[in-house]
């Protein structure tokens, strides 16, 4: 009976910690050709714990006078008013976005959700922007949609709501998106590299934040004359925190 | 005797699974992409000619794939603190800021793809040196991991592949002396003039950094009302570099908030005053504005009670 009770708490354990995300602190380090200093989890990166109470202030060769002339410099790593450990880190899932087969006329739509965490507490901004247009390797391509009233852009969303309106394009719901992606019919195409077209803001928040999530729905609809073929691109997402 | 061998046996397997799992488990995700940089941001200043090298700590969250790091020079955009990447002028061997970087870990030069493990985290070590004959000012760059996930076999997708990369700022500023000249202007500190007695007393505060080193203004902002106790509030010390000009919110329990009176109902007249300095150094600069709240809403609202009133009470013509 005992042994049974040994077992099943064993078995516990085991599944606990199979199914707990593991999570790992990190040490920044400054390193002279004299001297390394550690820096132990300085506004680290994804997985740090989250304590209250960890306190860190890491300012290096300002509190002792003359050692800003003998080291040769000062560095003051992380954000110097915020003690709690709060990471940057940006992750997106199914970066992989399959459309499938197409049907003329029937829009197919895909979704990722966005989540970031800001290390600084002056926001952040992530960018978004695409390598060209939806391509085969033979050079067929699916036009960047411009929505039914042809009026939207990389940098402004509109309705795109029209079986018989063509193009791939993409809308952002949740937190911190931009306010032109009014609701879920509201698109905007990506901001095309090859175009010489600069990134567009998807996601900003100008204040610290932790778990900011949001979705975006990409879109496809194609015309009775699409020629078939592997129709693909990439799409570079940039995460910046504020300075 | 056979039944506890038995129990012994199962008893030892789980603890070597127990074990097991917890030296060698790792987090397996699904077509996810993640990514993570520690410390998000590095000031340094150095004496030109001088070397100081530093070590950034990179992970991956998702899935395997290719990683590369790049220094990309930034400006501010806009006034919020947000960074504009000069692309263009991305650190390559031809760049005129080439000498300035090293990398030495994990790989030797910007742009080279190396491996990233799904759950690994890898230090990314830069020298940093500037010339000796360079302009004694701030430089701004954006430390940069590119990470190119790879996509599983057999797929063939129909549709985009998503790549990310995710930054962290260098404020870079050379300094013989140690004790750069650092100049702020107080481009806005505002409020409503007349406010309703219910609403909210809010300020903007912009600052301006028309000097060529970056600094963080220092201050607060006290609120003294014509009834009651003063309000004292403490300005965020967020980063204002050369050349630019940013909004300046409050700061409360280590969180950027907006700068507002917590009192709910305000009545008469407040002067408020900002104080604020560049990182300490310069004298501070002052400025009052003054605030009228009035209980414009109080007064709409009695005489709406009062009319309706009347107008319930009015006696009623007899037929």
């Amino acid at each position: 009976m005992r042994s049974s009770w040994i077992i099943c708490f064993l078995l516990f354990l085991t599944l606990i910690n199979l199914l707990l995300p593991k999570v790992a602190s990190a040490q920044a380090k400054i390193i002279s050709p004299n001297y390394i200093i550690q820096m132990p989890n300085l506004n680290s990166g994804a997985g740090i714990p989250s304590s209250s109470t960890y306190k860190l202030d890491t300012t290096i060769g300002q509190t002792a006078p003359g050692l800003y002339s003998s080291s040769g410099y000062l560095v003051r790593a992380g954000f110097q008013y915020i003690h709690s450990i709060i990471p940057f880190s940006f992750s997106m899932s199914n970066f992989l976005i399959n459309f499938g087969t197409l049907m003329p006329g029937t829009p197919v739509t895909r979704t990722s959700t966005l989540i970031v965490s800001s290390g600084g507490a002056g926001g952040y901004r992530i960018t978004a922007r695409e390598s060209g247009y939806l391509q085969t390797t033979t050079g067929k391509v699916i036009p960047d949609a411009t929505c039914d009233a042809g009026t939207c852009s990389q940098t402004a969303a509109a309705v795109w709501a029209l079986t018989t309106t063509y193009g791939f394009g993409y809308n952002m719901s949740g937190q911190d998106v931009p306010s032109d992606f009014v609701d879920g019919t509201y698109y905007r195409h990506f901001a095309n590299t090859a175009l010489s077209q600069g990134d567009a803001v998807v996601m900003s928040n100008v204040n610290v934040g932790r778990g900011r999530t949001a979705t975006i729905t990409y879109k496809v609809n194609v015309s009775a004359v699409q020629a078939a073929g592997n129709y693909q691109n990439r799409i570079l997402f940039t995460a910046l925190p504020s300075f | 005797m056979q039944k506890i061998k038995q129990t012994t046996k199962v008893t030892c397997l789980f603890i070597s699974l127990f074990i097991c799992s917890l030296v060698y488990s790792i987090p397996v995700h699904a077509q996810t992409l993640g990514l993570s940089i520690s410390p998000p941001i590095d000031e340094v200043m150095i004496i030109p000619g001088k070397a100081i090298t530093q070590t950034f700590t990179i992970t991956n969250d998702g899935n395997d794939g290719m990683a590369s790091i790049y220094i990309v020079p930034f400006k501010a955009d806009g006034e919020n603190g947000n960074v504009d990447l000069d692309e263009k002028n991305a650190i390559t061997n031809s760049s005129p800021y080439a000498s300035w970087f090293s990398l030495s870990s994990p790989v030797n030069n910007f742009g080279e793809k190396f491996y990233m493990a799904s759950g690994q985290r890898q230090d990314v070590i830069v020298k940093i040196s500037p010339a000796s004959d360079a302009a004694e000012k701030d430089y701004y760059f954006t430390l940069l991991y590119e990470l190119d996930n790879t996509i599983p076999g057999g797929i063939v997708p129909i549709g985009p592949t998503n790549q990310a990369r995710i930054g962290t700022n260098l404020l870079i500023s050379l300094s013989k002396d140690g004790e750069p000249n650092k100049v702020l202007n107080l481009v806005e500190f505002s409020a409503p003039t007349i406010i309703d007695s219910l609403g909210e007393l809010r300020f903007n505060i912009k600052i301006g950094n028309f000097g060529s080193y970056v600094f963080k203004p220092n201050g607060e902002i006290v609120i003294k009302p014509t009834f009651g106790n003063s309000e004292t509030l403490k300005i965020a010390p967020l980063n204002i570099i050369s050349d630019s000009i940013r909004n300046i919110p409050c700061l409360e329990n280590e969180e950027t908030v907006i700068c507002e009176s917590k009192n709910k109902v305000l009545v008469g007249i407040y002067k408020t005053t900002l104080t604020v300095s560049a990182d300490n150094q310069d004298l501070p600069q002052k400025k009052t504005i003054t605030t009228i709240a009035f209980p414009f809403s109080l007064i709409v609202g009695t005489i709406l009670v009062v009319a309706v009133y009347k107008i319930l009470k009015k006696p009623k013509n007899k037929i």
